[in-house]
Parts: structure tokens; sequence; C-alpha cells
């Protein structure tokens, strides 16, 4: 998470949505709009999430392909890949 | 029926405080005595990994690692030393094992897991660390372990941060179900404290332990995540991923 919060500039954010929406596009949403170091890290050069990105709706895993409607109050954690041994 | 083995005075001795672990005993000793473990890398994670696993007593590590000790190593390869540099890493680390516990038996193997060494060096063991630095190394070892139905352990750590989790082919998520792909943002060098190694070296250890003696309750199914900035620890639920390429072909028992 360390390189996500440094291509963000910040840890934690709460983000108000006009319209319900999934984690994906939650996340997609945010590099879009994000600085260009955030956007590199979460998308690929098509502009489709990164597949190695683990994201979490509490402590739940959210797999790529599954698609999970965000509700009111949840908390959304995004990991970018980690092997350093 | 399991192999009658009974311990020695000099091991019941140098393994005392452990035996009295409830759960453990000198049935849990002798199967780490019967164990034999590879370790994919003896650097920063898997130097720690090794070491807490010599000095548990499993009774066979095999480290695999190429280069030399590097003057940059030394923040945090804690099985490294000064007057080692330029000298095989991985002769280093096993001398400093036979220091502690000269009864396990320490392989060493200068290379790291390619294409070409992987099926040869899971083979010979009962279960795997996964401690490389890059993810070409611990998808290929994560192929091998679930292709031969070995327990893998993975170890990861980044900055002030670290995870691990613990796979076993067919009851949990594999490496490739989180990282279907090698990612492309990772560099082999990052940020990190010897510190962060030692913390999730000794996580990473504890689990191997735990498997191989039939102890406690591994990280299954789950990842724990550490953040030593603010040490906040916390457990997250993985999920399968039924079009995994490597473990998709194996019935689940995910929850």
């Amino acid at each position: 998470m360390a390189q996500v919060k440094h291509a963000a500039g910040r840890a934690v954010e709460q983000i108000e949505l006009d319209r319900s929406c999934t984690v994906q596009e939650l996340v997609i949403q945010l590099a879009e709009g994000g600085a260009e170091p955030l956007r590199r890290l979460l998308l690929g050069d098509r502009g489709a999430l990164q597949t190695a990105l683990l994201l979490f709706v509490g402590d739940k895993q959210v797999s790529a392909g599954q698609t999970m409607p965000l509700h009111d109050g949840d908390v959304v954690t995004v990991l970018s890949p980690m092997a350093g041994g | 029926m399991e192999p009658k083995q009974s311990l020695s005075d000099a091991e019941r001795s140098r393994y005392e405080w452990q035996l009295w672990v409830p759960g453990f005993g000198a049935s849990g000793q002798e199967r780490l005595k019967r164990a034999s473990v590879l370790i994919s890398r003896c650097g920063g994670v898997g130097g720690i990994v090794a070491y807490e696993l010599a000095a548990a007593g499993v009774g066979r590590l095999v480290l695999a690692h190429a280069g030399d000790v590097r003057l940059n190593d030394l923040n945090r390869q804690l099985l490294m030393t000064t007057d080692w540099i330029g000298k095989p890493r991985v002769e280093c680390a096993a001398a400093r094992l036979r220091e502690l516990n000269p009864l396990v038996e320490v392989e060493t193997v200068a290379e790291n897991i390619r294409a070409d060494n992987a099926e040869r060096l899971v083979g010979r063991v009962d279960l795997v660390i996964d401690c490389a630095p890059i993810f070409s190394e611990r998808l290929l070892l994560n192929r091998e372990a679930v292709r031969q139905n070995k327990p893998l352990v993975d170890c990861a750590m980044y900055d002030l941060e670290a995870q691990l989790t613990t796979i076993i082919p067919g009851k949990t998520p594999c490496l490739a179900c989180l990282y279907p792909e090698e990612p492309p943002s990772w560099k082999r060098e990052f940020p990190v404290f010897g510190a962060v190694a030692g913390v999730i070296g000794s996580l990473g250890a504890m689990e191997a332990i735990k498997v191989l003696a039939e102890l406690g309750e591994p990280l299954l199914r789950r990842m724990l995540l550490c953040d030593l900035r603010d040490m906040s620890f916390r457990q997250t639920h993985l999920q399968q991923r039924t079009d995994c390429a490597v473990c998709g072909h194996l019935g689940k028992e995910v929850r």
C-alpha cells in the first residue's frame, strides 16, 4: 500500500459518490482523477485496472472478475503488488 | 504410521524451551526434524526465515540464492557479514546457520529460482518459502509448488510494510490467483529497513513451523498486512480465481 499512498499523496480519502458503482469503477475514477504517478500505478496502457492490484472492501478481497457494488460506509483498500524479500 | 524417532539428549536440551509449547512437544519437534524446507533467497526476509528454522531444528534447509555479498546487502541481510563481501551469499548464510545449529543439515544452491531448476529444488523438500525480490521468481516457484502439491509460505516487504500468506494447493488461492501476470510496476530494488525483514521473516518462519508441526492455525485463505509506520496489523480474506492458470483446475475449499 505504501506505493499507492506515495503516488496518491495521502493514505486515506473519504469519497462521496453521485451514483452507485463497483469497487473497480471507483478505483478507475480515482486513478483518472489523480496525479500521473497514481494513474500509472493503477491503470494499464489501455486505461483498464492493472491485473495485479489487490482490492479489498472491508477485509474481503474483491477479485478482478468479481463485480461488487459499493455501499454507504464501505472501506476500500488498494494494495499495489509487493515482492520485496 | 509415522516412523518412530526419539530425540537425543542434546536435542531435548537445545529445544527445551519450545518443547514446553502446548500442542508441540516431542512429537512436534520430531516432525520438524524430519522436515525439509526450500528457502528461495536467503537475503533480508529469507535470511531471517532460515535463521529461525535452523534454531527451531528443521532437519534440512535448502538455501537457493545466487551472487556474492555486497556492502549494501548488510542493512537487512543479517546472515551476511562484512568479512564475506565479494564471496558467495549462500555460503556465508550456511556458515552462520551451521554455527547456530550444527544438527541441521544445510544445503546450498548458488542459484536463484529459474525455469530449469524449480522442479528439482521444489522436489527436494516438504515446504517452500518464497522470499525472492522479483515476481518472476515468485510466480515460477508458486507454479512448481502447486504442481508438486507442496505448501508455500509467501513473505514480502516494501518500505515499512509487509505481507504474508500460506498457500496449500487446492485448498487456498495461490500466488497466481492474486497476481495473474507479472506486475510491471514492481522494481527489484526498493526502500526498506532490515527490521521490516526481521518482522516478516520471523512471521513466515512461524507459519512454516506451524504447517510442518501441525500446530495452531496457519494463514490459509488469509493475508496478514503489516504497516510498521503505525504498527497496524490486519488480516484480509483472499478470493480464489476459478480461472487461475496455475491452480484453477484444482478443487478449492475456499470459504
